[in-house]
C-alpha cells in the first residue's frame, strides 16, 4: 500500500510539474500574442497621432494662416512696436 | 469487559487483494516508465524533427519596417512626416469578372480601365491596384466587397507646408527612399531600419514575435531639426514671388543667413514646387538653386574687394581716387561709369557702384592678393552646407589672370559663384571678419524626440580685420542712405547694409554678354551695427526693370521688414518712410557698362554665329545635368545624355554651329572617368 501511495504521489507530482510547465509556457504565448496586440494598438495610435500632427501642421501653414489672420485684421508688429520682455527664472527650476 | 480488546489481530491475508495490488502498481508504474520513455524519445531523441515541425506550423517571419523620422524647422514646426496610408491590392488568380471589376475600380481610383483590366486578368498572384490611396478611395473600394482585393497600410510621406521649402526639403519615393534634397541627401539617417523577426501564429491567426514586442521606437529613423525658420521661409518665398510676378522675371532666389552663427534661416526660390505632387513639377525645379546655379555676381563683390583691401594695408581709409571722367583703359578694354566722376572716395566707390573706382582698388590689391582674399571669402570652394549638388562656382588661378580679368574681377565679371557662397561671404563683413560654416541642419534626433547629435555652428577663419570689416559696413550703409544705389533696401526702424548688383548674362547664341538678359541682386545684412539677418536676393531676368536696387533691393526690404519684428529685434532709428528712389540717379548709377565685344574668359573661344538660324553649341563642361537642361532650354538642340555627374564630354564642341533641332551629346561623369590610360612604358 505504501508503495502504491508513494508511486501516485511521485507520478501525481511529476504530472503537476509539467501540467504547471505547459501552463507557463502557455501564458507565456499568450502574453506575447497580448504584448503584439497591444503594440498593434499602440502604432494605431501613434499613426493617428502621426495624422494629427500633419492636419495641424498643415493647419499652421503660413500660406493658410495668413489670409485667414489678414481677413480678421490681424498684421505683422511694426519695429516700433516690439517691445524685449525680460525672462524671469522661476526659483522652483 | 470486551473480549475483543485482548483478540489478536488478525495477520495480514497475503492473498489475492495483496497480489492484485502488486500487479497494478507494477502496470502504473510500467505506463509511467512507458510515458517517460516516449517523453525522452520525443524531447531528446527526435527533438529537432519536432522541433522543425512545430516551426513549420507556427513560426514565421515578419518583416518590420520602423517609420521615417520627420523634419523640423527651428521651432520645431513640422515639415515632414511620415502616416500608414491604405494602398489596395488584387489577387489576380481569384477575380472573377475582371473587366467589371476594372471598370469599377477605374472610376474610383481614377485610373486606366484597359491597363487595370489587364492586370486583373494575368495569372499573377499579387498585383498592386493602387498605392497610397485617400481614406475616401479605400472606403469607395471597400464598398464594392469584393474578397480578391486586399488593402495594405504603407508609410506615406507629407509635406503639410505644401510647397514652402520645397526645393530644401526634396521629396521621398513610394517606397520611402529619399530622392531629392534634404530627403534624399541624409537618407541615411532618416530612414527607418528594416529587420525581419520571428513570430508565433495560432490558429487565430494571431502574431507575436518571438523576442516580444518590436523597439520600433529605438528603430525608427533619425528626426532633422533645421536652423531653417518657417515663418521666414514663407516671408522670403512671397517676397521673391510676388517681384518675380511684378518685374515679369525668369525665376528669383532669396538666401537669409543669421551672421552670428552661420545659421540659414531661409531658401527662398521661385518657381518653387509641392513636394507632395514632385511629378507634376519639372525635374528642373527640384534642385536647389541656392546652391546649384552659378552666376557672376556683378557689383555685390565691391564690399568684399574693399574689405581686402583695406585689411591688406593696400589703400588707406581715406584714400580719393581719380575718377577718370568715368572711363579707365585696361589693355585694349575701356571699362566705364555711366556717372562720371572726378574724384571719388572709397565709401563712393560702394555707394555710387564705380567700375572705375573698384579697377584701381583691384590694381593696388594685386592679382595674387585678390585671389587669395577670394578664396579666403570662400569663393572657388563649397560652403560644407551639407547639401549634395553643390557648386563651388568657378575662379580660376591668378597665374592664368590677365591685367584685364583683374579689373573685371574687381567688380564681380568673369567668375561664378553661388547664392550660398555669396550670403556666407558678405556675413563674414556682418560679424567683424569671421567665416562661418552654413548650417543647415542643427540637430539630430531619436524616435522619442531626444537629441542625440548636435550640430554646432563652426567657425573657419578669420579673413580680414574687425577693423577692415566695420569699415566696410560702414561704406555699405551709404548704400542704402540718400545717393545710394540701394535706397529701396532700406528698412523702416533699422539700418542697413548693403550693396546693389547688376550683372549681364552670357548669351550662349552669340557667345558674349546680353544687354538685355542680367541678373539683378542685392546683398546686405540689418541692423548693421548688430546683425541678425545677412540677406542675398537674386532675381534672374526682369524685364521690366533691370538695376538690382530696383528689382533685388524690395525684396530684402520686405524680408527684413517682417523678419526682424518677429525675431524680437528692437528698431534702432526713428521708424521713416522708406526713401523714394531717385529713378534718373538709379539709371545712371546703376548702369555698369559692358563691352558688346567683351566675353567671359571660358567663352573666350567662342565663335560668334551671323548665321541666326544656327545654334552655337554653349560649353557645357563641368556642369550639372540641372544646368545643362537649363542653357539648353533657350536653344534649339535636342540632348542625348549618358552617365551622371557632371558633364565630362560633349559632341559636338562648345562653338560649333549645329542646325536647329540637331542632337548635342553629353556624357556625365566625375573628373578622372574618362581620362586615357596612361601608356605603358617598355
Amino acid at each position: 500500500m505504501r508503495f502504491f501511495l508513494l508511486s501516485a504521489l511521485t507520478i501525481s507530482a511529476v504530472v503537476a510539474i509539467a501540467l504547471r510547465v505547459v501552463h507557463e509556457r502557455n501564458r507565456g504565448v499568450n502574453i506575447g500574442f497580448a504584448i503584439q496586440d497591444a503594440s498593434k494598438d499602440l502604432r494605431k495610435q501613434q499613426d493617428i497621432i502621426h495624422q494629427l500632427r500633419i492636419e495641424r501642421a498643415a493647419l499652421l501653414d503660413p500660406k493658410r494662416l495668413r489670409p485667414e489672420a489678414t481677413l480678421i485684421g490681424l498684421r505683422a508688429a511694426t519695429p516700433d512696436e516690439v517691445v524685449p520682455m525680460p525672462v524671469e527664472v522661476s526659483d522652483a527650476q | 469487559m470486551p473480549s475483543n480488546i485482548f483478540r489478536r489481530k488478525k495477520p495480514r491475508e497475503v492473498g489475492p487483494q495483496r497480489g492484485r495490488m502488486a500487479l497494478t502498481s507494477v502496470l502504473v508504474a510500467l505506463a509511467f516508465a512507458a510515458i517517460m520513455i516516449r517523453a525522452w524519445y520525443v524531447q531528446v531523441h527526435d527533438n529537432e524533427r519536432y522541433i522543425g515541425e512545430s516551426k513549420r506550423q507556427h513560426q514565421t517571419t515578419v518583416k518590420v519596417s520602423a517609420r521615417r523620422g520627420d523634419i523640423f524647422d527651428t521651432n520645431g514646426r513640422e515639415l515632414a512626416l511620415t502616416a500608414m496610408v491604405p494602398s489596395i491590392y488584387a489577387i489576380p488568380r481569384v477575380v472573377k469578372q475582371p473587366a467589371d471589376l476594372a471598370r469599377k475600380l477605374a472610376a474610383i481610383l481614377q485610373l486606366e480601365p484597359t491597363r487595370l483590366q489587364r492586370k486583373l486578368a494575368s495569372n499573377r498572384a499579387f498585383v498592386w491596384v493602387k498605392r497610397h490611396v485617400t481614406k475616401g478611395e479605400a472606403k469607395a473600394v471597400k464598398a464594392l466587397e469584393q474578397k480578391s482585393l486586399g488593402f495594405r497600410n504603407e508609410p506615406h510621406r507629407f509635406y503639410p507646408n505644401g510647397g514652402l521649402l520645397g526645393a530644401i526639403l526634396g521629396f521621398a519615393g513610394i517606397d520611402g527612399k529619399g530622392l531629392e534634397g534634404l530627403e534624399r541627401d541624409w537618407d541615411k539617417f532618416l530612414r527607418g531600419r528594416q529587420h525581419t523577426l520571428d513570430a508565433l501564429t495560432d490558429a487565430k491567426g494571431r502574431r507575436a514575435l518571438s523576442g516580444g514586442a518590436a523597439p520600433m521606437d529605438k528603430w525608427a529613423g533619425r528626426s532633422l531639426k533645421l536652423t531653417i525658420d518657417a515663418r521666414i521661409q514663407e516671408v522670403a518665398e512671397r517676397a521673391v514671388f510676388e517681384q518675380l510676378k511684378k518685374m515679369k522675371a525668369k525665376s528669383g532666389i532669396a538666401v537669409v543667413m543669421d551672421p552670428r552663427n552661420g545659421d540659414i534661416l531661409a531658401m527662398a526660390q521661385s518657381p518653387f514646387f509641392d513636394p507632395n505632387e514632385f511629378r507634376k513639377a519639372h525635374p528642373r525645379q527640384w534642385r536647389n538653386r541656392t546652391i546649384t546655379d552659378v552666376s557672376e555676381v556683378g557689383s555685390t563683390i565691391k564690399p568684399i574687394l574693399l574689405a581686402a583691401a583695406i585689411d591688406a594695408g593696400r589703400i588707406r581709409k581715406d584714400a580719393i581716387w581719380d575718377g577718370q571722367k568715368g572711363r579707365i583703359r585696361v589693355g585694349r578694354k575701356t571699362i566705364r561709369d555711366v556717372h562720371a566722376a572726378k574724384k571719388l572716395t572709397n565709401f563712393e566707390i560702394i555707394q555710387k557702384s564705380s567700375n572705375v573706382g573698384a579697377v584701381q582698388i583691384g590694381q593696388r590689391l594685386g592679382k595674387e592678393g585678390w585671389y587669395r582674399y577670394l578664396r579666403a571669402f570662400g569663393f572657388g570652394a563649397k560652403t560644407g552646407v551639407g547639401m549634395r549638388g553643390e557648386q563651388i562656382g568657378s575662379l580660376r588661378s591668378y597665374k592664368k589672370w590677365g591685367q584685364i580679368h583683374l579689373a573685371t574681377f574687381s567688380y564681380g565679371y568673369g567668375f561664378n559663384a553661388t547664392a550660398i557662397q555669396m550670403v556666407r561671404a558678405i556675413s563674414a563683413i556682418a560679424n567683424g571678419g569671421l567665416l562661418m560654416k552654413p548650417r543647415l541642419v542643427k540637430e539630430v534626433l531619436d524616435g522619442h524626440g531626444q537629441t542625440v547629435e548636435q550640430i554646432r555652428p563652426t567657425m573657419i577663419r578669420r579673413i580680414v580685420s574687425q577693423d577692415a570689416a566695420t569699415y566696410t559696413r560702414d561704406a555699405m550703409v551709404t548704400v542704402t542712405k540718400a545717393g545710394g544705389t540701394g535706397i529701396l533696401g532700406c528698412v523702416p526702424g533699422y539700418v542697413v547694409a548693403g550693396k546693389t548688383g547688376t550683372a549681364h548674362k552670357v548669351d550662349p547664341l552669340i557667345g558674349a554678354y546680353s544687354r538685355e538678359k542680367v541678373i539683378a541682386s542685392f546683398v546686405g545684412f540689418v541692423p548693421a551695427r548688430a546683425p541678425r539677418l545677412a540677406i542675398y536676393v537674386a532675381v534672374d531676368e526682369p524685364t521690366v526693370e533691370q538695376y538690382g536696387g530696383l528689382v533685388a533691393a524690395p525684396i530684402f526690404a520686405q524680408i527684413a521688414a517682417k523678419s526682424l519684428p518677429y525675431l524680437g529685434v528692437k528698431a534702432t532709428e526713428k521708424s521713416v518712410e522708406p526713401l523714394a528712389p531717385d529713378l534718373d540717379l538709379d539709371m545712371d548709377t546703376f548702369a555698369e557698362e559692358i563691352d558688346p565685344q567683351s566675353r567671359p574668359w571660358w567663352q573666350e573661344k567662342a565663335v560668334v554665329s551671323g548665321v541666326s538660324s544656327h545654334v552655337v553649341v554653349p560649353d557645357l563642361k563641368g556642369r550639372s545635368l540641372a544646368q545643362v537642361l537649363e542653357i539648353l532650354d533657350e536653344l534649339d538642340l535636342s540632348l542625348r545624355v549618358t552617365g551622371s555627374g557632371l558633364v565630362q564630354r560633349q559632341h559636338p564642341q562648345a562653338g560649333a554651329l549645329l542646325p536647329p533641332a540637331a542632337n548635342l551629346a553629353v556624357s556625365l561623369g566625375f573628373p578622372g572617368d574618362f581620362r586615357k590610360p596612361k601608356k605603358r612604358t617598355k
